[in-house]
């Protein structure tokens, strides 16, 4: 039976955990997570302060010193770097490894049921063909060998398909049982949320209140107005994030998938290759970027206008 | 007495000897004179004469030994 | 396109775990390890600094030690050539001066032999040649010749005694 293509902008539930919804984004970021924090665990376990280190811990402090010196070639200031680093450090690896694991052979492929929400669950008759459950809403479900009838995306999709199959229980979908956390706008909203939020903290830190003097300024009407400016900046901003790297990823993702489905193995492979490539720009990016607004929110008022300038 | 030497390469002959012992005796008529004749070849000839320390030498070797010295 | 608030807020606890983690089983130790290598380095660099500088202190101190040992060197070794100079020029001039005077001596000598051997032939030729006169002449003169003389001389003698 030829593989089905699937492609859904929005994370699948694959769990229901007391009451609580996993989608497969959530349980791929969980699997970095444990990673990483098992990492840390065993890394501690086997550190030793010494000029000769072992090939993991050699390993370990290249990536560690290459991102400091990046911090502190934007600060150049050895407080600031100390307080920036383990964030843009643990963005820059978390991004990296979330956007890799998704181009993990079997992400995207190996598939489970579809668990629904317990509401949905219990209204699943009535509601199963008319209101689509809350994680399944814009579904684009290509089945080669079923006819395939409405290839919609709209909101009201129908799932004709699986009516059928399942009548009067939940509605049962094969989803993917991994997928990309960065492909979830849930995941990338989070992230930039926290740094936005950071910058915001830390500006406060250094600069005391006279950092809200960006956002409120009665000096003139034209300061008042740039003020509300910034208002928005700094929203816009976290839309910026969230979307950029969601964006990136879920459309490599889609491409990836449509290009394997469509023509085989072999050809996709160079576009694997960008995929790889873009999934370690988008983590700079993202890491640089937020970096780059810490430094500027904790350095003077008079400053930040000639590096907005610049920027 | 005076004693008077009379050196010569060869003998003189008697008359000789008169000769010289008259004229001697008339030079000095109050001495006793004594004449002695010797033969002393070495004299190359002439006579060699002495008397009372006084010495009358014309022998040749006289003459002789006159001109070694003058060389 | 679904966003919901507990994935959200699921996730930023979860960044904040991974974060902690982190941060505090591998930033800090192995930021203070390169902190610490590179005061040691530091340390090393500013002591082998020292070590350099007081290198060159002793290079200069060297030098000119050894500048100045090398001119007394000098002016001694110029001294003593002097002096072996100065003395075999003694010598030599002594030496000169000795075998002029020996030479001289030795020339006088010479001198003084050759006019004894001179003389001594001036008196060899006289007395040869009284010799042969007085050869000659106890020769040439016959009997005949002895008597005249003797005649002569008779008469000298009687005058002159």
């Amino acid at each position: 039976m030829a593989a089905s293509l699937h492609v859904s902008i929005s994370a699948e539930t694959i769990l229901n955990f007391f009451g609580l919804e996993i989608s497969n984004s959530i349980f791929t970021s969980l699997i970095v997570s444990f990673f990483l924090v098992g990492f840390a665990l065993y890394f501690r376990s086997q550190f030793r302060h010494t000029d000769k280190p072992s090939a993991l811990q050699n390993f370990v402090e290249m990536i560690v010193e290459s991102l400091y010196n990046f911090v502190h070639f934007i600060t150049e200031n050895h407080k600031k770097s100390a307080l920036f680093f383990p964030i843009i450090a643990t963005f820059f690896i978390f991004i990296v490894l979330n956007n890799y694991l998704g181009l993990f052979p079997g992400v995207g492929y190996v598939m489970v049921q579809e668990q629904h929400i317990s509401q949905s669950d219990l209204s699943t008759q009535a509601m199963a063909s008319t209101a689509p459950a809350e994680t399944a809403v814009p579904v684009t479900e290509v089945a080669e060998g079923e006819h395939a009838t409405e290839e919609t995306t709209d909101a009201s999709v129908t799932h004709d398909e699986t009516a059928d199959s399942g009548e009067g229980s939940a509605l049962h979908k094969a989803v993917p049982l991994m997928r990309a956390a960065t492909a979830d706008l849930n995941t990338t909203l989070a992230l930039a949320i926290i740094s936005v939020v950071l910058t915001q903290v830390f500006g406060v830190s250094h600069l005391g209140l006279a950092y809200f003097k960006k956002f409120i300024d009665f000096s003139s009407p034209i300061g008042f107005f740039v003020g509300i400016l910034e208002m928005i900046l700094e929203t816009a901003k976290i839309v910026s994030f969230a979307f950029r790297l969601f964006g990136n990823i879920f459309a490599g993702e889609v491409l990836l998938a449509v290009m394997t489905y469509l023509v085989g193995v072999l050809v996709p492979a160079p576009f694997y290759a960008l995929e790889l490539f873009v999934g370690f720009i988008q983590g700079l990016v993202f890491s640089m970027l937020t970096l780059l607004f810490f430094n500027l929110a904790t350095k003077g008022h008079h400053e930040e206008e000639h590096e907005v300038a610049q920027a | 007495m005076l004693q008077i030497t009379i050196a010569s390469a060869v003998a003189l002959s008697d008359e000789q000897k008169k000769k010289l012992e008259t004229g001697m005796q008339k030079k000095h008529p109050q001495e006793e004179l004594s004449f002695v004749y010797q033969l002393q070849p070495q004299l190359l000839g002439g006579l060699s004469v002495s008397m009372a320390g006084k010495l009358y030498d014309a022998s040749v070797r006289a003459r002789l030994n006159q001109l070694a010295a003058k060389l | 396109m679904e966003i919901q608030l507990t994935q959200i807020i699921f996730q930023i606890i979860n960044f904040g775990v991974v974060l902690g983690a982190l941060t505090y089983f591998v930033y800090k130790p192995v930021l203070k390890l390169l902190n610490d290598r590179r005061e040691k380095v530091a340390a090393a660099a500013a002591a082998a600094g020292e070590v350099m500088q007081e290198k060159e202190e002793l290079e200069r101190v060297r030098e000119k030690t050894l500048v100045k040992a090398s001119q007394k060197a000098k002016k001694i070794e110029d001294d003593a050539k002097r002096e072996a100079r100065e003395q075999a020029k003694a010598i030599l001039d002594q030496a000169k001066a000795e075998m002029t005077a020996r030479e001289n001596k030795f020339n006088a000598e010479l001198t003084k032999m050759k006019k004894e051997e001179l003389k001594k032939n001036e008196a060899m030729i006289k007395q040869a040649a009284v010799l042969m006169a007085e050869k000659v002449l106890g020769q040439a003169i016959d009997a005949k010749k002895h008597q005249k003389l003797i005649d002569e001389q008779i008469d000298q003698v009687i005058e002159s005694l």
